[in-house]
């Protein structure tokens, strides 16, 4: 335990998560956009424009904690270099691509409609590399010499936690602005529309979690099965292909019994809760509870999803322990 | 095909005394928790018939090096001439992508100075003639340094794997060894359940 803090990563852990939730938040708005392409309605773009103001703030603090574990941030530039071959510099790249690109397209909404068109062709190609950006983040842990996390359950963990914590981010600055910045009558239906998609759009996203937290458990549980019959100490001391077996087994081992306690919380609270959230809004709706109470509701399940996603992600990094 | 120079390692010989690490920490005065050549000891066989071996390990200078590969700053280079690979400090950005990538642990930061290093080969010292520090110093002749290719020719056994060594496909370290004699004879197939002491293999 006596490496927990450095192994645990925090600053990374931070990066990956409000990028993640920047790149999530983003296609919940550009897909707000295209849907009233056809028939603008001020209220509802109203809402996607204010919705926008949140992007710069998530992209810059995320890569701003990229940089805060590195030895020497001070020359953090230097990591566009080598984007040949190494997914960390391809990874920065898509990142501070999709910083400027989120920048034009928020100020493309600050003047409001007269752009439209250019907006969301900006829009759509913002969202593109967000993509390409989260799926560079994923790749940067598919490496060989950490079989733990040498996987494509990776890249989809990565990918549901965006789209877990965007839309709930999207959702929160909604209902801050319904009677702030948007008056109360106006504003209800759309806010009232939203509360809808982000119940249907959790379970979706939630479906994806599942997917990828079981399919990343039976990867890790099935080496630790196999690496128990491999000769000498549980596989530690394994020869050839073997030893990347025992690599996984000791990320099994670190999952399930070290920090099985982690393991829990996020189940409890990035798996269980936002579908827990998802049928309360539609009781709440349904009885005609205030959107007020729901608003609230979403706010407090933003905080502990965080909170899971939070030790989710420090679990990764602490079962990424090194092999030899 | 250009030459490949790499250590070799007798586990017969070694006797685990460490003068290897310590001759490569006095050479470039690395502070403490770095070393850049590590000793590790396992265990083999069953009391009373236990034994102990000893793995003498650097930098593998591999034929594909992930070190290389996934180093943001390209602070990495591969040396066309005798394939030793070389890492710079003054361009590292202290990222550590590098203790990840590589299989074997070799890249070490160090937190006070804000970087990674590792071991170069003394490529400084072998352009001028010379054997590494940590092969110079070896009191029982186990470590040897060369190429590769000669290993076949001056070495009694060329292995490309030791227990626990992972994988020698990922990256195709220069490293070769010898197995030790009664780890053999106690596990002739080389599969041997040799168990690493716990007390001597932690990472520090």
């Amino acid at each position: 335990m006596d490496n927990f803090r450095p192994d645990a990563q925090l600053s990374l852990v931070l990066f990956t998560l409000f990028t993640q939730a920047a790149v999530g938040a983003f296609w919940v708005l550009l897909v707000n956009d295209f849907l009233k392409r056809r028939v603008p309605d001020q209220v509802y773009d109203g809402f996607t424009r204010i919705g926008t103001y949140i992007l710069i703030p998530l992209t810059a603090l995320g890569l701003l904690f990229s940089t805060t574990h590195l030895g020497r941030p001070q020359y953090a530039f230097r990591a566009l270099q080598h984007i040949g071959t190494s997914w960390l510099s391809r990874e920065v790249w898509a990142f501070s691509l999709f910083f400027v690109l989120v920048a034009v397209y928020t100020y493309l909404w600050y003047r409001r409609s007269r752009d439209a068109e250019l907006r969301r062709l900006i829009g759509a190609g913002t969202g593109l590399v967000g993509l390409l950006a989260l799926w560079a983040q994923s790749m940067v842990y598919q490496v060989p010499g950490r079989p733990m996390w040498n996987h494509s359950s990776t890249s989809l963990l990565f990918f549901a936690s965006a789209f877990l914590l965007g839309p709930l981010l999207v959702a929160v600055v909604y209902n801050f602005a319904w009677g702030r910045l948007v008056p109360l009558d106006a504003g209800e239906a759309v806010v009232r529309l939203a509360h809808r998609r982000l119940g249907l759009t959790l379970l979706v996203v939630d479906l994806a979690y599942a997917v990828s937290l079981t399919w990343r458990l039976r990867f890790l549980n099935l080496a630790a099965v196999a690496a128990a019959d491999i000769p000498g100490a549980a596989g530690l001391a394994a020869t050839g292909h073997a030893t990347h077996t025992a690599g996984i087994a000791v990320g099994a081992a670190l999952t399930r019994a070290t920090y099985g306690g982690m393991m829990a919380w996020q189940i409890g609270l990035s798996l269980v809760l936002p579908t827990v959230l998802a049928v309360l809004l539609w009781y709440l709706h349904r009885r005609g509870a205030s959107l007020r109470l729901a608003g609230a509701t979403i706010a407090l399940a933003l905080v502990l999803v965080a909170a899971g996603e939070m030790l989710g992600r420090a679990l990764f990094y602490l079962s990424g322990s090194p092999w030899f | 095909m250009t030459m490949q120079l790499g250590f070799h390692a007798d586990m017969e010989k070694c006797i685990g005394c460490k003068c290897c690490e310590a001759a490569c920490k006095d050479f470039y005065r690395l502070p403490p928790d770095i070393r850049w050549r590590r000793v590790r000891s396992f265990e083999a066989g069953e009391f009373p018939q236990s034994l102990r071996v000893h793995l003498s390990l650097a930098c593998n200078h591999c034929a594909d090096p992930a070190c290389l590969k996934g180093c943001p700053v390209a602070a990495y280079t591969k040396r066309e001439q005798d394939g030793l690979v070389i890492q710079d400090p003054g361009k590292c950005i202290g990222c550590q992508y590098c203790t990840w990538t590589c299989p074997y642990g070799v890249p070490q930061f160090n937190p006070v100075q804000g970087v990674v290093s590792k071991c170069n080969g003394c490529y400084q010292r072998v352009d001028q003639g010379h054997l590494p520090r940590c092969v110079e110093s070896c009191l029982t002749g186990a470590l040897s340094f060369g190429d590769i290719d000669e290993f076949a020719r001056t070495q009694a056994e060329v292995h490309r794997q030791a227990p626990g060594f992972p994988d020698p496909s990922i990256t195709r370290p220069s490293t070769r060894f010898r197995w030790a004699e009664k780890a053999r004879d106690l596990h002739p197939d080389h599969q041997a359940p040799i168990a690493p002491a716990p007390e001597v293999t932690s990472h520090g």
